[in-house]
């Protein structure tokens, strides 16, 4: 039961409508697409900080992080401990951003033309936008879960709950473009920020940490501690994660168009070192909601035992059979307590069971549990946060979400209007040309997501596919910008081969029934990204020698 | 160190770095914003002259 009030939903209320006004109120300053895309590269290291950490955290960040806790424990946390080496790596030796910044790109691809050719511009374009749009697409999706459990919105309400999100990010990114997502960010990070030490200092109070690390040792098998030894988590994962976060922090496009829009390098590289110790919380904190919601589940739950004179198979089909009719409206009316043992013993008996129906009966028992572990943390909010805080909360999440919706509109759109289609048009486009184009793809770039996440369904845990998607295009992208930067032999052959063997390994992971786990095809694209460059590279050199960092 | 202690000291000192980077964000931000309005002014008027 939510206790999503009156005060609630004036102090939701007022924070959309503030950001709108805001966002609406930098129009004027709006007159060249530099204005727009980069804000006339006008931008501090604290405001930017604000920025790029309110563009990568939305709902769906909490709800997949959480998901992640859930599932992995106390392993999980390893991702955050990478993501802050990696950030603060990044802003220390402005690895790739610097000289980024200093060739004065507006995006990621524009490199991409003037060190290998046109073609593989447009290429690299097409495959980022498409990539970007995949991974946006889920965001709304999920995020309706979220509001739905906490504010108690019917849910043949919440996907026009989800549209209006999208309408009040689409209307100030698409007139006001960097210039508003920069100050109209700034507010949504204070209140995402004040949000979420709200929501860790409740989880806190209401579960303990005694009680979290508990629960972990005697639910998960010795696992949840140990991020090399756990299967779910282990070294190749961890591998992955590296170079994926080292791509993630230097060419992710609306990371980069933040160091594009910085002042000057050291501005982009503080702005980094800053955000570092940011992105840490926004891996752990969330996390750790999870595990507290598993915790808080547990500390509900009670055994589940078999029936009288029933086998362990039996107890298995019967426990297979109730959920597979019950699951899904138990699941609705926040029933995580009953659901969770229940999965649990299913997972065992399944696992322990040497007839033949054990394993497709353990398939669905392991996506009972992702399903719950996506929806846990905010039934565990509805449930502990009191009327006024719970407002105060919402207030933060919406927007968190609202600026991830705006930041990725604009990165994605620039995209597609700069680099697909302004390079394929056979004259160049004004000023106030590039700025119709650019606003009209945000527009459709918005329809297509609203699509996207009504019709499409996420396989395994969205961490895991959000990173998928994404992978389709970082490992190639800053595979050819480092050679490129670094390596004169680089050519547009070895790029275009990067770029096509490194999205072909990441799709293995999205085709039901390769069933590739999610570290291989990482890792694969990696190895494939790179042995593709190398290889086209050295068979097929450009003819003219091209300039390597300018 | 095990797991678990490195888990607890990991997640505390997590959670009072964002407090603190948050704060300074909150407050230093408001004299950067007022910067680049000023730019942007400017560079809107250099633009409409």
């Amino acid at each position: 039961m939510t206790h999503f009030g009156a005060l609630d939903w004036i102090l939701t209320a007022l924070s959309l409508v503030g950001t709108l006004w805001i966002g609406l109120l930098t129009r004027r300053y709006v007159g060249r697409i530099e204005d727009y895309l980069v804000a006339s590269r006008g931008m501090g290291a604290y405001v930017g900080t604000a920025s790029l950490v309110s563009t990568e955290i939305g709902i769906i960040t909490y709800m997949y992080q959480a998901q992640f806790g859930f599932l992995a424990g106390f392993s999980a946390f390893i991702v955050g401990v990478i993501t802050i080496a990696i950030c603060y790596f990044v802003g220390k030796t402005g690895f790739v951003i610097t000289k980024l910044r200093e060739m004065e790109v507006m995006t990621v691809p524009e490199y991409l033309e003037r060190r290998y050719s046109r073609n593989v511009r447009v290429m690299a374009g097409l495959i980022m936008a498409v990539g970007g749009s995949l991974n946006l697409g889920i965001f709304p999706i999920i995020e309706a879960r979220f509001l739905t459990i906490t504010t108690g919105i019917p849910a043949q309400y919440v996907n026009w709950t989800m549209a209006t999100l999208l309408l009040i990010a689409l209307v100030y990114t698409a007139i006001g473009g960097m210039v508003s997502l920069i100050v109209t960010n700034y507010v949504q990070y204070v209140l995402l920020a004040f949000g979420t030490v709200v929501v860790t200092v409740a989880g806190l109070y209401s579960v303990g940490w005694g009680t979290m690390t508990r629960s972990v040792t005697e639910h998960m098998d010795g696992r949840g501690f140990n991020p090399f030894a756990d299967l779910d988590v282990g070294p190749a994962f961890i591998l992955w994660q590296i170079l994926l976060w080292v791509a993630l922090m230097t060419v992710w496009q609306s990371a980069a168009m933040r160091s594009f829009s910085a002042k000057d390098a050291a501005t982009s590289r503080k702005v980094f070192t800053l955000t570092s110790f940011l992105f840490l919380g926004r891996a752990v904190l969330p996390m750790a909601w999870g595990i507290a919601a598993f915790a808080f589940f547990w500390g509900q739950a009670q055994p589940v035992l078999p029936g009288p004179g029933e086998t362990p198979v039996d107890h298995m089909q019967r426990l297979d059979r109730d959920l597979a009719s019950g699951f899904a409206p138990r699941l609705a009316k926040g029933e995580v307590a009953t659901l969770l043992p229940e999965i649990d013993r299913l997972e065992r008996l399944s696992a322990a069971a040497t007839v033949p129906e054990a394993k497709p009966i353990a398939a669905r028992a392991k996506g009972y549990r992702e399903e719950v572990a996506m929806v846990a943390m905010p039934w565990m909010i509805a449930t502990v946060l009191p009327t006024g805080l719970v407002g105060l909360m919402m207030a933060g999440m919406l927007a968190a979400s609202v600026s991830t919706y705006a930041g990725y509109f604009l990165g994605w759109s620039a995209i597609l209007s700069q680099d697909v289609v302004t390079p394929l048009l056979k004259r160049p486009l004004s000023e106030a040309g590039k700025l119709r184009l650019t606003r009209v793809t945000i527009v459709l770039l918005t329809v297509f997501i609203m699509i996207w996440s009504l019709v499409y369904h996420v396989p395994g845990p969205a961490f895991f596919y959000l990173q998928v998607t994404a992978n389709l295009f970082m490992a190639p992208t800053l595979i050819t910008i480092v050679a490129g930067l670094y390596w004169a032999r680089a050519s547009s052959a070895g790029a275009y081969l990067s770029f096509v063997l490194g999205a072909l390994s990441s799709l293995g992971y999205l085709i039901p029934g390769l069933d590739l786990s999610v570290a291989t095809a990482g890792n694969a694209s990696w190895v494939l990204g790179l042995a593709g460059l190398v290889l086209g590279s050295l068979v097929f050199p450009d003819r003219a020698a091209k300039e390597v960092t300018s | 160190m095990s797991w678990m202690a490195l888990w607890t000291l990991v997640f505390f000192v997590t959670l009072a770095t964002f407090a603190v980077i948050s704060a300074l964000i909150a407050i230093k931000g408001i004299d950067e914003i007022k910067e680049l309005f000023r730019e942007l002014e400017a560079s809107k008027t250099r633009r409409d002259k």
